[in-house]
């Protein structure tokens, strides 16, 4: 899924539409933040922040008030709808870089085969790798068919424990930059989309 | 410019002069008459002190050039006197289209075309999104426009009014919705994304399902719900 397709007018963007999936989920999660916050917190510039606020601003997924940004109604309505949610787990067999991340995308694993496309994607978008799991028939699954529920238990527990549901895909991406690790996590969540 | 009054008044003067200087100054002829171009007065001088510098009544230095005349700038409404045929540019605002009443302005962010005033001072109101920055209008650049262009700015532009939202909603199939929307000049996509979003859909859901970008749908989406706001029907903030 594309966010903001091109721009009208100006200077090329710097950020991109895994970025304003991030500020949207640090903003909710957050509850407030002030834009110094968002820029801290993502590692972006102040003028790209300033830019995705705009645009947020004008869709109506945040307010900008003189005690902070907050997301609206209709802005949660809406990034829910997403049904990507990031989760903290972490596996050196499967992912080979320091920092991690996981993201799960719900309901797609039918239109996963065998995880090749998704890990390109992310290669792609700067990781150093990705693992893909997907839920089926109650199994924690690594495509094409490795049943982790019997061949590594303890990492399945591990998973489970991330709230995955039946029909959902779990990807973790590792990248050497923590702050990286998040927005190629939700690169491949919005294009597996 | 000279109205009918001036000129008799300043005929009859000259008249007299003409006439005086027959009689008095007849004899040596010292001295010759003098008109100013700008505001018609008339004097006499010797004629052996030269030409005169500037004229005794208005002051201009230009009294006897030809086409000497008071111009305004449109732009910054500043008046001045030119003896040039065309001056290049305002010397007050140093506009360059002093000349021209209005101007035409093309709206950089929906296209729209349309001529301004465009005076000092002024913002500049598009008639589709408002005032406008300085940034986001372009001035006397309006070029010819293709078939395409004006196919795609056609396209882009969500043309609702309350008329049509209360036709839409008192039809209960998603097709005849569309099909209402459609003939009121929207295009299939713009038709489908209003019913979608009408019967609930969520932004993220409409652009999966229809493999847009969430900005295009967010684009048709506002025009829907900044209308129905102001009906009074719905609210998102």
């Amino acid at each position: 899924m594309e966010l903001i397709n091109e721009n009208n007018y100006g200077p090329m963007a710097r950020y991109t539409d895994a970025h304003i999936f991030l500020v949207l989920d640090i903003i909710q999660r957050r509850g407030r933040i002030s834009r110094k916050g968002l820029v801290e917190e993502t590692g972006l510039g102040e003028g790209s922040i300033r830019g995705m606020l705009k645009v947020l601003k004008e869709w109506k997924w945040v307010e900008v008030k003189q005690n902070g940004i907050h997301i609206t109604a209709f802005g949660k309505q809406s990034f829910d709808s997403f049904r990507l949610r990031y989760v903290d787990i972490y596996n050196e067999k499967y992912a080979v870089s320091r920092y991690q991340q996981g993201i799960i995308v719900e309901d797609v694993a039918d239109s996963i085969t065998n995880g090749m496309a998704q890990r390109d994607l992310a290669i792609k978008n700067g990781a150093d790798g990705a693992a893909i799991f997907v839920m089926r028939g109650g199994r924690i699954i690594f495509p094409e068919s490795w049943d982790i529920d019997e061949k590594d238990p303890e990492f399945a527990k591990k998973i489970r424990a991330t709230g995955i549901k039946d029909g959902d895909a779990l990807v973790i991406v590792d990248t050497k930059d923590p702050d990286e690790a998040r927005v190629v996590a939700a690169a491949v969540g919005l294009a597996m989309r | 410019m000279i109205d009918e009054k001036d000129y008799q008044i300043g005929m009859l003067r000259l008249e007299r002069i003409v006439e005086r200087n027959r009689t008095v100054h007849d004899a040596d002829d010292r001295w010759c008459v003098n008109e100013c171009k700008l505001c018609g007065y008339i004097w006499n001088a010797e004629s052996g002190s030269g030409r005169p510098k500037v004229c005794p009544m208005c002051r201009s230095s230009l009294w006897d050039r030809p086409n000497v005349r008071k111009v305004m700038c449109y732009r910054c409404g500043h008046e001045w006197v030119t003896s040039s045929e065309s001056p290049m540019m305002c010397p007050s605002c140093k506009s360059r289209r002093w000349k021209s009443e209005l101007l035409p302005l093309e709206c950089c962010r929906c296209g729209s075309c349309w001529e301004d005033t465009f005076k000092k001072g002024i913002p500049v109101t598009c008639p589709e999104c408002g005032v406008l920055k300085p940034n986001q209008y372009r001035v006397g650049r309006i070029h010819k426009k293709t078939l395409r262009d004006v196919t795609e700015h056609r396209n882009n532009r969500v043309s609702l009014d309350e008329g049509i939202l209360r036709e839409m909603w008192g039809i209960d199939e998603d097709l005849f919705r569309a099909i209402c929307l459609r003939n009121h000049g929207l295009t299939s996509e713009q038709a489908d994304i209003i019913v979608r979003f009408d019967r609930g859909e969520s932004v993220p859901d409409i652009a999966s399902g229809m493999s847009v970008s969430v900005s295009t749908v967010m684009d048709v989406v506002l025009p829907y719900m900044r209308l129905c706001e102001s009906m009074g029907v719905r609210t998102w903030s």
